[in-house]
């Protein structure tokens, strides 16, 4: 958090999700809603927009495996996943995912939002529902 | 139509672990052997233009390397847009020689992530690190994964792609990897970022490449030996992150063709071979189909024919690509290009009249593509 100046957008989403709230920008000009966190809108450049609060229900758009832990933070966690998903209010978000059954294609599967705490902080993750 | 420039020269640095070099040393030796082929003297050269190292990023590094090479070029500087920048830079090099801004272009890539860092190809991404979002191999991962999602023969196509790029490095001297593959040891071999295993994945390499960029009346007046014409160039860049692209198996190649194709007056049909950046397969599999060499099946049908052999229907990559000659970010597909128009390759295209080249840089972020012709 930035204590000698305005909270930027970023430090705004941050500080929500430590709330346990996933949030996300809306234009109030275009509509667009879009992530991650931003000054202008990507669509209209428009600098007016709402924080407002996802419902938590996604759509898988793609997902990988690591076995490599190129992060040394992630060595005695590989197999792990990353994915990415679609917020049901547009917004597309990288995350990851609970539990994958080996095998199972994911993609375009629904899933759900599931805050857990890990790495010092409340992590936005999903699992297939 | 067409360019009024050519390649008058080509050089490069060997390939693989070289340890000691700087990268404005191995920019400085492929330079030397480029000026060498097209028997120009470093006097007549006037525009510098190289591609920022990814292992180290340094500011100005344009006027560095034109600082120890003894230059002042009228024109120069560094492109910064990852793998893309080697043939936007021809492209630029043309464009201003005919708006006389210059005569000589020497354009010149170098890295060293072998011996240097591996950081940029490694390093974890922003916000989203905490779920532990890192490296470039997993961006292309997403990608591959949803192309498989959206084609069920894609494991077979990447197999045959790294399968023909693997034989024609193995016929290559001066490949880093002159091991062949099989489909046996592509299958077999380990996961990096499922669904990418290791014969997916392009090498790491400390190299130099360099070009030199003339009108084809200069090139006429100096006496250069082997002049290669540029037909046609062209870019397209989707800019946005990997994670946040609309399409995922969609980028801006399909517009950096067609631009290059209509400069050219040109069309696939009429490529005699393609060196395709081939970092990793996926990317073959997705520029392929943007540049209208087919569909995902027809490229996969293509594909199990042996069609990307150097005697098939369409010869990929024939001194190897990234993922045997060498995994500097792209240079070396121009070099092959000039060399299969000149008939010197070790895997040459018999009657090789027309061959494109792409350049892409980041994860799909860029896109740049080169004609050749005789």
């Amino acid at each position: 958090m930035n204590s000698a100046g305005p909270q930027t957008p970023q430090e705004a989403h941050v500080a929500a999700l430590e709330e346990g709230r996933l949030t996300f920008q809306r234009c109030s000009d275009c509509g667009h809603a879009w992530l991650p966190a931003r000054h202008e809108c990507p669509a209209c450049w428009s600098t007016n927009h709402d924080r407002q609060e996802a419902s938590g229900r996604a759509t898988v758009v793609s997902w990988v495996v690591f076995h490599v832990a190129f992060d040394p933070r992630f060595k005695d966690r590989v197999p792990y996943n990353v994915a990415l998903v679609d917020l049901d209010e547009g917004p597309r978000m990288t995350t990851n995912i609970i539990e994958i059954p080996e095998g199972e294609d994911i993609v375009g599967r629904r899933v759900a939002l599931c805050f857990q705490e890990d790495m010092g902080r409340k992590l936005p993750r999903f699992e297939l529902t | 139509m067409g360019a009024n420039s050519v390649i008058a020269g080509i050089g490069q640095t060997a390939f693989g672990k070289l340890p000691g070099r700087s990268t404005v040393s191995m920019n400085i030796e492929a330079c030397g052997n480029a000026l060498t082929d097209a028997g120009v003297e470093k006097d007549a050269v006037d525009g510098l233009l190289v591609k920022v190292p990814t292992s180290r990023v340094e500011m100005m590094y344009g006027q560095t390397l034109a600082e120890a090479m003894g230059l002042e070029p009228r024109f120069g500087g560094v492109f910064d847009q990852g793998g893309a920048s080697n043939i936007s830079m021809i492209a630029l090099a043309s464009m201003a020689i005919e708006a006389g801004q210059c005569d000589v272009v020497l354009v010149s890539l170098a890295d060293n992530p072998k011996t240097g860092t591996r950081q940029a190809y490694e390093k974890s991404w922003g916000d989203a690190a905490d779920f532990g979002w890192s490296s470039v191999v997993a961006g292309y991962a997403l990608i591959a994964r949803r192309y498989a999602h959206e084609f069920p023969g894609a494991f077979d196509l990447f197999r045959e792609i790294a399968i023909a790029c693997r034989a024609h490095g193995a016929s290559n001297p001066e490949a880093q990897l002159k091991l062949p593959l099989d489909a046996g040891k592509y299958d077999n071999a380990a996961w990096v970022v499922e669904p990418l295993r290791r014969d997916d994945c392009c090498l790491i390499s400390d190299a130099g490449a360099a070009v030199v960029v003339m009108s084809q009346r200069r090139a006429r007046d100096l006496g250069v030996a082997a002049p290669v014409p540029v037909l046609g160039f062209g870019q397209g860049n989707s800019s946005s992150d990997v994670t946040l692209r609309h399409d995922l198996t969609q980028t801006r190649a399909d517009v950096s063709a067609e631009t290059a194709f209509h400069m050219a007056g040109l069309s696939p049909k009429d490529m005699d071979c393609a060196q395709i950046y081939d970092c990793f397969t996926i990317t073959v599999a997705m520029t392929l189909e943007s540049y209208g060499f087919g569909t995902r099946s027809e490229l996969a049908d293509l594909a199990r024919s042996g069609g990307f052999l150097c005697d098939g229907a369409l010869p990929l990559n024939t001194s190897g690509g990234l993922l045997s000659e060498t995994g500097m970010p792209g240079l070396q597909l121009v070099l092959e290009g000039v060399r299969q128009m000149r008939g010197t390759s070790t895997s040459q295209v018999k009657d090789a009249k027309k061959c494109i080249v792409s350049n892409q840089g980041g994860i799909m972020h860029t896109h740049s593509t080169l004609i050749l012709g005789q």
